[in-house]
């Protein structure tokens, strides 16, 4: 009798024991069954890009047995588009029609009985619900079975300009890691129906950016009758930036600042299609006065940031910018003081060092290397970034600028010739 | 007595599936909820998927972090390592490369450190084996598991000696090939072909991986990805994307361990089996300049296939003489160079699909790399080598190489050596690098 009792209360910690929590061990199975049903839902898109001259790839929802696909509209294309199911087979798709400014699309391809989504509900979704997203992220290389990743529901009608004319009014934002490939994969909720369509992310903070089911069940009629929908844009180009900076914060917003001054005259690709618009120019002449279109755009930027960006000397994660930001920077480094380390071990008494060279700066071009360490600035001795600058100031822009350099231990003269004339490719 | 004993057991087992409960519901959806969004709401508790991951997986976290390492040069962190039985472990062979492998240190959950030596690089697998010279405090070697039950949605963990830096994630799927990955991809995330920007082509693939899609940064290369049970699964290798993380699994620990220990075989190089020569624009029929313009294929015409040797890959996929190759995947193959460095950067068991033309018709064989044979190599040593150098270098290329030494001859006041060896000469530089030969050049 007492080796019985002992038997069972053994039983009862070691079953305890095994068990997961019961809540993660429910959530567990039912990652599994999800994945297991929504794999052959998904589909692989390769499609072949005129622009780049190369293929893209990307992925895609199943929601009718008989072949309509939904993905997103920056995957699809009018020819060149071949849709790879999970098992393997694969299919020339037509493009029925697309809403290019809110990014879906809707495919077709001949085929019967194929396995196939419920359209959910994206309104009763809720922050912190789970979330999951199949696609193929990389691209398909030579497998069909899609990847699965999960994570929560962060957010709810985000507004975001996420690039040239993509503009998402009312996305669902997760934090489901997801990347290049997967776009055009369905976002499903646990009851297994597709309540978004994956579209965008960030790569700095886990966002992930979908468009609602709900918009696209909206206009599923009028794709399917082979109509494009023009879709929602932002109200104005103020607007945009306001919901930019909410989206994406401040380093993100300085990005888009470094963007501008580097422009040379050209706005970054998300506000393509915006400055043309005499309205636009209109309230931004209103709001910030005269000047050309760059300009204010940046002076907006600036005005949102509450400040003058690239104010870092290249340190910290906010200074991830040229040094000299509104005008275009002289040499393209960032440097820091020279340790006493070195300083001994080089024999000098000042200095700053290298610590990066920015691609197709003009400090690149006159070979500077990392770990160089800079005396000189035409003549004047330099200790830190400050001074670097000030004796930078002192030579116009148009003329060269002379660098003694330590370069792996031997003293050097570098020229460094203004950006200008022999400019490259903007990146 | 042991039959009401049996039967009283099942009488519990019965009762505990009873209690475990259901998943817990969703709150349900309001009946009336209104077509608009709902607004955003701060949530009070935590809502991202790693604090929920990181407060769910806490036991698991603490209860087999022994088994996890972190490699240090000096007081440098490079990346982590797996502690295997009989004072070995793993770690990433990335992660190694730039670093030479002097003044390596093991340090456990606690703190202890344990100084370690480099005994083997795999460049296929990319794991690179170490030896503990000494006993580890704190440490524990996990037990190998079987991974190949895992479902796609199962959790995964990643340890580390910090619980901290440990990280639960979701197994996404087993792929044939996770394509090609550039040895600086992974800290810019470019992939090969169509998702990367001219970027110089990699050499390395992974062939043989389990994906999950946790973050796994540079300094968790090497840290061991074990089951709900502690079980290791592999060796995580990095990051290729945000959500696509590639692990080494055991089975393939398992086939190459006791070749590393011996410090013998360390890549697979690839084998198509055919030769080629890049195709003049005058013998290039019309459809096929049209094709490449409407591509964007701007210089050269493609390679014509010259010989497909029997028995080989190339055979076995219906590649012919006069056969034009434009595409290997999505990459475009303008001549005879591009052709090589995009072979290069493949590995045996991939399988490729080919974009051919032959005589007006477009056809897409599909080629299953093989491993390179063994094939003849000439090693050529600096000026000033001494004979004993020589000999070195021999017995070197012997062990490192896989190689047979076929002569050794001098001319004027270099040697050079004859070897027949399955490592390519572009690919020597990576074995040798810790070798030390005193190389100048090889073919």
């Amino acid at each position: 009798m007492r080796k019985m009792i002992a038997v069972i209360v053994l039983l009862l910690i070691a079953g305890a024991a095994l068990a997961y929590d019961d809540e993660i061990g429910a959530l567990e199975g039912d990652f599994i069954q999800l994945a297991k049903e929504t794999s052959a839902k998904t589909v692989g898109i390769t499609t072949f890009i005129e622009k780049m001259g190369r293929f893209g790839m990307g992925s895609g929802a199943i929601i009718s047995p008989d072949g309509y696909i939904l993905t997103c509209s920056h995957v699809a294309s009018p020819k060149d588009m071949v849709v790879v199911l999970a098992d393997g087979r694969r299919f020339r798709a037509k493009l029925v029609a697309r809403c290019a400014r809110n990014d879906y699309a809707l495919l077709k391809i001949e085929a019967q009985n194929l396995p196939c989504f419920e359209l959910g509900d994206s309104s009763v979704l809720k922050v912190g619900d789970w979330v999951a997203a199949l696609g193929h992220p990389g691209g398909l290389r030579d497998d069909s079975d899609p990847t699965f990743a999960v994570g929560k529901v962060t957010g709810l009608n985000r507004k975001l300009l996420a690039a040239a004319q993509i503009y998402y009014p009312d996305s669902i934002r997760t934090d489901i890691p997801i990347s290049p490939g997967n776009s055009g994969g369905p976002l499903v909720g646990m009851d297994r129906k597709l309540i978004g369509i994956n579209g965008a992310a960030m790569p700095m903070v886990t966002n992930s950016y979908s468009c609602p089911i709900d918009r696209i069940k909206a206009n599923l009629a009028q794709l399917k009758e082979g109509k494009n929908v023009k879709g929602e844009g932002p109200k104005n180009i103020m607007e945009a930036m306001r919901e930019m900076q909410q989206e994406l914060g401040p380093e993100a917003m300085e990005k888009m600042m470094e963007r501008l001054g580097r422009g040379g005259g050209k706005l970054p690709g998300q506000f393509k299609g915006f400055g043309d618009s005499e309205q636009l120019k209109e309230l931004l002449r209103k709001q910030l006065g005269e000047g050309d279109l760059q300009k204010q755009l940046q002076k907006a930027l600036e005005g949102l940031l509450g400040r003058k960006p690239g104010s870092g000397d290249g340190e910290g994660p906010g200074g991830a910018l040229p040094p000299t930001f509104g005008r275009k920077p002289r040499l393209g480094v960032r440097v820091e003081p020279v340790s006493d380390e070195l300083k001994e071990q080089l024999k000098i008494d000042g200095g700053v060092t290298v610590t990066e060279v920015l691609e197709n700066y003009p400090a690149e071009k006159a070979g500077l290397k990392e770990h160089d360490v800079i005396i000189e600035v035409n003549g004047k001795k330099v200790n830190d970034l400050d001074e670097v600058r000030q004796a930078l100031d002192e030579v116009p822009q148009d003329q060269d600028v002379k660098l003694t350099v330590l370069q792996a231990g031997t003293r050097k003269e570098l020229t460094v010739k203004p950006a200008g004339s022999s400019d490259e490719q903007k990146k | 007595m042991k039959v009401r004993l049996l039967v009283a057991v099942l009488v519990i087992f019965a009762l505990l599936a009873l209690t475990v409960s259901p998943l817990p519901a969703q709150d349900a959806p309001a009946k009336s909820a209104p077509k608009t969004a709902l607004p955003d709401t701060t949530p009070s508790k935590p809502q991202r998927r790693e604090e929920y991951f990181q407060a769910q997986f806490r036991d698991i976290f603490s209860a087999y972090k022994k088994g996890a390492l972190d490699l240090l040069k000096g007081e440098k962190l490079i990346c982590g390592a797996t502690l295997l039985p009989d004072g070995y472990a793993l770690t990433s062979c990335a992660a190694l490369e730039d670093e030479d492998a002097q003044g390596l240190k093991l340090r456990a959950a606690g703190g202890a450190t344990v100084a370690a030596e480099l005994v083997c690089r795999h460049f296929t697998y990319d794991i690179a084996l170490l030896k503990l010279k000494g006993k580890l405090e704190g440490a524990q070697a996990l037990e190998f598991g079987d991974e190949s039950n895992l479902k796609k949605g199962q959790f995964v963990f990643t340890l580390a000696p910090e619980e901290k830096r440990s990280r639960a994630s979701i197994f996404s799927r087993v792929p044939r090939n996770i394509g090609m990955v550039s040895e600086q991809a992974r800290k810019r995330l470019k992939l090969f072909g169509a998702l990367s920007d001219d970027f110089p082509l990699p050499p390395r693939a992974y062939v043989r991986v389990l994906q999950h899609d946790g973050y796994v940064y540079a300094d968790m290369r090497g840290l061991p990805l074990v089951d709900k049970t502690g079980c290791l699964l592999g060796v995580n290798l990095g990051l290729v994307l945000r959500g696509l993380s590639v692990v080494t699994p055991v089975c393939v620990m398992r086939e190459v361990l006791p070749r590393m220990k011996r410090n013998k075989v360390l890549a697979d190089y690839p084998h198509f089996g055919f030769s080629g020569e890049s195709m003049e624009k005058e013998e290039a029929p019309e459809t096929l300049t049209r094709y490449l313009r409407d591509h964007k294929v701007k210089k050269g015409c493609g390679v014509k296939v010259t010989r497909v040797y029997e028995g080989s890959p190339a055979g076995d996929c219906g590649l012919k003489e006069g056969d034009v190759v434009i595409y290997v995947g999505v990459e475009p193959i303008p001549d005879l160079d591009t052709l090589a460095k995009v072979h290069s950067s493949l590995l045996p068991h991939m399988r490729v699909r080919l974009t051919v033309f032959r005589e007006e018709e477009r056809l897409y064989p599909r080629l299953k790399v093989a491993k390179r044979p063994a094939k003849e190599l000439t090693l050529t040593l600096k000026k000033g080598a001494s004979e004993e150098d020589a000999g070195k270098a021999l017995e070197e290329t012997k062990t490192v190489l896989m190689a047979q030494p076929l002569r050794v001859e001098k001319n004027g006041e270099r040697f050079i050596l004859h070897i027949k060896s399955p490592v390519p000469g572009w690919a020597l530089k990576d074995h040798l690098r810790y070798s030390k030969t005193a190389l100048k050049s090889a073919q």
